[in-house]
């Protein structure tokens, strides 16, 4: 019972968030991705999904030898998990990106051998579709600090339900729960502060990101200003 | 993709497996992950990894030695488990044995062995799915089979092609940057350089190589009519379809009985 309670409540704050940016949203219409659009959400599921195994394996270890607990200590660490969402978001600035990216770290997680399975697929596309809602909370028009850290935050809300019931953490209460959903998100939102915006402002002045969005911003911010020498 | 020793990628092979197609084999990693989700109770949980490892061993024609050396350490860590969680989780029903002054009871250590065994399950069927299946066959059957728009199965399938290279890739950048006196970093904070240094060089370079790509897809006109054909197309025959209907009965089944309390999902009674 204790278990069904905590997945309803994730899915009614879950179902709220949505709703919210919905109405937030109403006027925004999905734009089509351009190949190199596509490719590069590819690349960053695929990068992330690849880094992310030995991530995962290490997270296994570490619930098997502090056991209940490590369910704890490993979600200080799942912020790398969430990283190709916010990163995808904020390079190709079109709302499904973070969606996309995530979902196709999860199928590279589990063609590299994530040792959590299928479940990897799921949990991909709801990573993907809170840190989109995250992003879209500002009307995909904000593209500073505030929004990384609120996509990268809310990318475990959702994701986290399959993962209590897989691991068999439900009977362990709402407080466990809870605190482990917080310590998640608290870990989201310091990796993405701490690399979505250096890696993608890296990346676009190394100019691998041509034709994006983020590419046209950050050339427009380094140009210099007419007069100045 | 090429074999380079590692179990943890496509080997090209000529088992009933193999030849299979690979929605049919997605359908049966989904559908056995969700019956391994599916209970807490310790024999059930036996009997889907009992099926699970004899259809590696005949369909598959996994050896045993591979399979244990793909998943060993697995295996040791599901132990760990069960060995810690039957520790710390509160102790519920009869008494099995005693060890270490703590009582190991019928319903918490039954709880532990099916969760651990569940998660040797799970990572088993991943290992079944990823030997046995190309990738470049995946992408082309989610592209016709589940009509997923072909430019975003291709380019998945680009990026798929470049986790070798990629993993070359991050071997030479850690060589070089070790070179330049660039030591790896203790701590939270430090692994966190670490990763930033990693990955920057390393999506540096696979930008750079997709670019390209993208740029020689277009100009043979990649992308510019809505479909696309394959010349080589393992699609789902009556055989895939059969099993596919029978694992989704088979899992439609087992949730109804879930539902109905006939397999039990709580050990705290």
């Amino acid at each position: 019972m204790n278990i069904i309670l905590i997945y309803g409540a994730v899915l009614v704050v879950g179902a709220i968030l949505v709703g919210i940016a919905k109405v937030m949203n109403r006027g925004i219409k999905f734009a089509k991705f351009s190949l190199m659009e596509i490719v590069i959400m590819a690349i960053l599921g695929v990068v992330n999904g690849v880094l992310g195994t030995p991530n995962a394996m290490f997270g296994r270890f570490l619930m098997t030898f502090t056991g209940s607990y490590g369910f704890l200590a490993f979600a200080a660490i799942t912020g790398f998990f969430y990283i190709a969402g916010p990163l995808a978001g904020y390079i190709v600035r079109k709302p499904g990106a973070a969606t996309m990216a995530e979902t196709i770290n999860g199928v590279a997680q589990v063609l590299s051998g994530n040792p959590n399975g299928a479940m990897v697929l799921g949990a991909g596309f709801l990573q993907g579709l809170m840190s989109d809602i995250g992003y879209s909370f500002f009307g995909y028009r904000n593209w500073g600090i505030v929004p990384i850290i609120v996509s990268g935050a809310l990318a475990p809300l959702l994701q986290e339900a399959p993962e209590v019931y897989f691991f068999g953490v439900g009977n362990m209460g709402w407080g466990y729960n809870i605190l482990a959903t917080v310590i998640r998100m608290i870990s989201g939102a310091l990796y993405a502060l701490v690399l979505v915006k250096p890696i993608g402002d890296g990346l676009a002045k190394a100019g691998v990101f041509k034709g994006t969005e983020l590419e046209a911003a950050v050339m427009k911010q380094s140009k210099p200003k007419a007069g100045v020498m | 993709m090429a074999h380079d020793g590692s179990f943890l990628q496509y080997r090209s092979g000529n088992s009933p497996l193999h030849k299979l197609d690979p929605l049919t084999k997605l359908a049966g990693m989904l559908a056995f992950s969700f019956l391994a989700f599916g209970t807490y109770i310790a024999w059930m949980q036996s009997l889907v990894t009992l099926v699970v490892l004899l259809i590696a061993f005949i369909f598959g024609r996994f050896r045993v030695r591979d399979l244990i050396a793909a998943t060993w350490f697995f295996g040791i860590a599901c132990v760990g488990f069960i060995v810690i969680q039957s520790f710390t989780l509160p102790s519920s029903g009869p008494v099995l044995f005693r060890l270490f002054g703590h009582s190991f009871t019928t319903n918490t250590t039954g709880y532990a062995y099916a969760v651990g065994l569940r998660i040797y399950t799970i990572y088993l069927v991943s290992i079944i799915f990823i030997r046995t299946t190309s990738p470049r066959d995946l992408a082309v059957s989610i592209t016709e089979g589940l009509k997923v728009p072909y430019r975003i199965a291709y380019s998945f399938f680009v990026a798929m092609r470049m986790i070798p290279l990629m993993q070359e890739e991050m071997a030479v950048i850690r060589a070089a940057q070790q070179v330049r006196g660039m030591g790896r970093r203790k701590g939270i904070r430090g692994q966190l350089q670490n990763l930033r240094q990693l990955m920057l060089p390393l999506l540096v370079r696979s930008m750079r190589e997709a670019g390209t790509l993208v740029h020689s897809m277009e100009s043979r006109a990649f992308g510019a009519f809505p479909t696309r054909t394959f010349t080589d197309v393992n699609r789902m025959k009556t055989k895939g379809k059969a099993i596919t209907l029978a694992l989704l009965a088979l899992v439609v089944v087992w949730y109804v009985l879930v539902g109905l309390n006939i397999i039990h999902t709580q050990y705290i009674q």
